[in-house]
């Protein structure tokens, strides 16, 4: 009887022990988090989700606008010196730190955004962007009266390369006489530039206008100048323009972060690489707005549940490079590492990728 | 004794019905080689014929008019056919005069709805395949004008037109179809004439929904895309032919004369879609850039999985009115009675 009570309060003391010691989760961002872009879609499906999950079970600090490379170490050292044991960084460029930090600091953490590396303690976390890119691209070329469609693209990373892929390949699904012109910004997040780059799109011919960087400016530049416009990352770009904005592929992080951080708190993390996509929700197509008509609209929802069911991949064959050569035979998809060292661009798509 | 006597007596009849081959007669309103209508059902019966072999034995009369029908059909059930397939909408009230007469003969009336305890119906929801032709036309059209050659203003019509208005509409939101009005099923001058006219009103894409390759060899001769109607047609336009909506009536015909053989058949009213095979869409030709292709083969599992429904809302008519509301979608009571053209049809239905 007294072993039992003994045991009972020995019990209590370690929960009362992990409550009284939240969870300490950290995030590092490239940007600030009101970019209406990326960075706040990692605050809002991330910090925010994760609070509203969690409540006291954990601690979040946040910051922003961590440059990417070499500096973000002593970023990542602080953080974990600290006490962080569970740090999220969300851009491809603190890959390299992340890895470097981990190995200090074995008992820590790490999850990296859009990178590929990882170890014991290190995990990666992505998604298929380019299913509701695909879903983007049917709305332009079934939108585009020119059939002249810009892309405002970031920089020629497999990432953002399979993004004009999937977008083109849908627009190609509706339209075979629409093109996508390329221009790079080499910018994730700086909205003169990339109002610039969309403008010249504009004045090119181009009646719609996608993108992919973390600012709005490309959707700004399309309702100045009467085209339609997608944006990116997060359905909060749609304010920027009433009178041109479609739609918006959009990352609905919650579907990972929650999930992740439950494992961290049950105890049953382990070190993965996860490509989240359409089926599981991590990946959305922002709700289309008036300005696409009903069938179109029709036609893309049904689109996306055989996306999701997995009766349709974007990337079936047969696909074929600018030059016209077949790069993917028909009755096959183009396999996960294809698609994550893709550099070619499928035929349609104007602009060249710098080697 | 007496039971073995009536044992005798059974195996008897057995073998007599089995000695016997079903007769199936089929009547047509227009001749075998229209390679379109009369052809697609003619195709049905010699496949039973080949499928069933010695247990069946089919005829057919062709280009019956509709004043004959009910003597063409007294004289087939007269002459011990067994089973009767009409198959014009035309011969749908004379079937049912007849079957009255003939209760112990099987008659059956393709794209009608009188039914009896004798007489059944049957049709294909060829606005399925028809809503698939349209994505292909959409995304194939220059200039966004497209051209329907259609044979009457019935409902069986219309709901094709508006089905295929709808597939262009989802994929080439500027794109309009122009329909003329052939006013008859099969007329092959006429139904080129139609074509014709289209093709200089500036349509790019012609349709066909008449019963002849005409409006095919007409578009071929002209340089513009087409797409057929009841069976695949590519061999009358092998430079501009996209696809076609076909009919593979041979599926249904199986299937009902097995029922028949197996004495399970009953009086209905079939209306198969897509995933009964009864209709489909005839292969696409090359001209179909694969992306196309591979977004309509997509859509056809979504159509035969019934995960969508080209009826689904919102509909507007021509007006812009609101006919079928976003969440709710067309009834076979409202696509069998239908009389209103879609947003984005050009053309009128005479009342």
């Amino acid at each position: 009887m007294k072993g039992k009570i003994l045991l009972a309060i020995l019990l209590a003391g370690i929960f009362t022990l992990s409550l009284a010691s939240p969870l300490k989760i950290a995030f590092i961002f490239v940007g600030p988090i009101n970019d209406n872009g990326w960075t706040q879609a990692h605050y809002d499906g991330g910090v925010l989700a994760i609070q509203k999950a969690f409540g006291n079970q954990v601690q979040i600090k946040y910051i922003e606008n961590v440059p990417e490379g070499s500096q973000s170490l002593s970023v990542l050292r602080a953080l974990a010196s600290q006490g962080y044991k569970l740090i999220y960084a969300t851009s491809f460029g603190y890959m390299d730190q992340v890895v470097e930090a981990a190995k200090e600091f074995p008992n820590t953490i790490f999850e990296m955004c859009s990178g590929y590396a990882t170890s014991t303690n290190l995990g990666e976390y992505f998604g298929a962007m380019e299913q509701a890119r695909y879903l983007s691209g049917l709305i332009a070329g079934a939108m585009t009266k020119t059939n002249k469609i810009g892309y405002v693209a970031a920089y020629p990373t497999p990432e953002v390369v399979r993004g004009i892929d999937a977008f083109t390949l849908g627009v190609r699904s509706v339209n075979p006489y629409a093109t996508v012109h390329v221009v790079w910004t080499y910018t994730w997040y700086d909205p003169p530039t990339e109002k610039e780059a969309a403008l010249s799109l504009i004045n090119a011919g181009c009646d719609v206008l996608a993108q992919h960087q973390d600012s709005p400016a490309t959707i700004q530049a399309a309702e100045e100048k009467g085209v339609y416009a997608i944006g990116y990352d997060s359905p909060n770009m749609g304010q920027f323009g009433p009178h041109a904005y479609l739609t918006a592929p959009v990352w609905n992080w919650a579907a990972f972060y929650v999930p992740n951080v439950k494992s961290v708190l049950d105890g049953t993390w382990k070190p993965t690489f996860y490509y989240g996509n359409m089926a599981d929700g991590l990946v959305e197509l922002a709700p289309m707005s008036n300005l696409v008509p009903p069938q179109v609209q029709k036609l893309v929802n049904a689109m996306e549940n055989e996306i999701k069911s997995g009766n349709f991949d974007p990337f079936e064959g047969p696909i074929y490079d600018q030059s016209g050569k077949l790069m993917i035979p028909a009755g096959q998809r183009a396999t996960l590492d294809q698609l994550l060292s893709i550099q070619w661009f499928v035929q349609g798509v104007i602009g060249s990728i710098k080697k | 004794m007496k039971k073995y006597l009536f044992l005798l007596f059974i195996t008897l009849i057995g073998l007599v019905v089995f000695a016997a081959p079903l007769k199936v007669a089929f009547i047509y309103v227009g001749p075998v080689g229209d390679d379109g209508w009369t052809y697609a059902q003619n195709l049905g019966r010699l496949y039973v014929q080949n499928y069933f072999g010695d247990k069946i034995q089919t005829t057919y009369i062709e280009s019956v008019p509709t004043a004959n029908a009910v003597n063409v059909l007294k004289q087939l059930a007269l002459n011990g056919y067994n089973v009767i397939y009409t198959t014009s909408f035309s011969y749908m009230d004379q079937t049912a005069e007849v079957a009255k007469l003939f209760p112990n003969v099987i008659f059956e009336n393709c794209s009608g709805y009188l039914t009896g305890p004798n007489m059944a119906v049957y049709f294909g929801r060829i606005e399925e395949a028809e809503y698939l032709t349209g994505l292909i036309a959409g995304a194939m059209t220059k200039t966004d004008k497209i051209g329907y050659v259609a044979a009457f203003p019935t409902p069986e019509v219309i709901r094709g037109i508006n089905a295929f208005t709808l597939g262009v509409q989802s994929v080439n939101s500027k794109a309009t179809v122009q329909v003329v009005w052939v006013n008859d099923w099969y007329n092959p001058p006429n139904e080129k004439e139609a074509a014709l006219s289209l093709i200089s009103a500036g349509c790019d894409v012609i349709k066909s929904e008449t019963d002849s390759p005409a409006p095919l060899q007409a578009a071929e001769s002209k340089g513009v895309y087409c797409i057929g109607y009841n069976t695949d047609q590519s061999s009358y336009a092998p430079k501009t032919f996209l696809t076609a909506s076909v009919f593979n009536w041979g599926i249904y015909y199986k299937n009902d004369i097995q029922a028949i053989l197996d004495g399970k058949w009953k009086t209905h009213n079939f209306w198969g879609g897509l995933d009964s095979g009864v209709v489909g869409l005839a292969p696409m030709s090359d001209l179909v850039p694969p992306q196309v292709q591979n977004l309509v083969k997509a859509m056809e599992i979504a159509i035969k999985t019934h995960a969508f429904n080209p009826f689904s809302g919102p509909i507007y008519d021509q007006s812009g009115k609101l006919m079928v509301p976003a969440g709710q979608s067309l009834s076979d009571q409202d696509l069998l009675s239908m009389n209103w053209f879609v947003k984005g049809v050009i053309g009128s239905i005479s009342k």
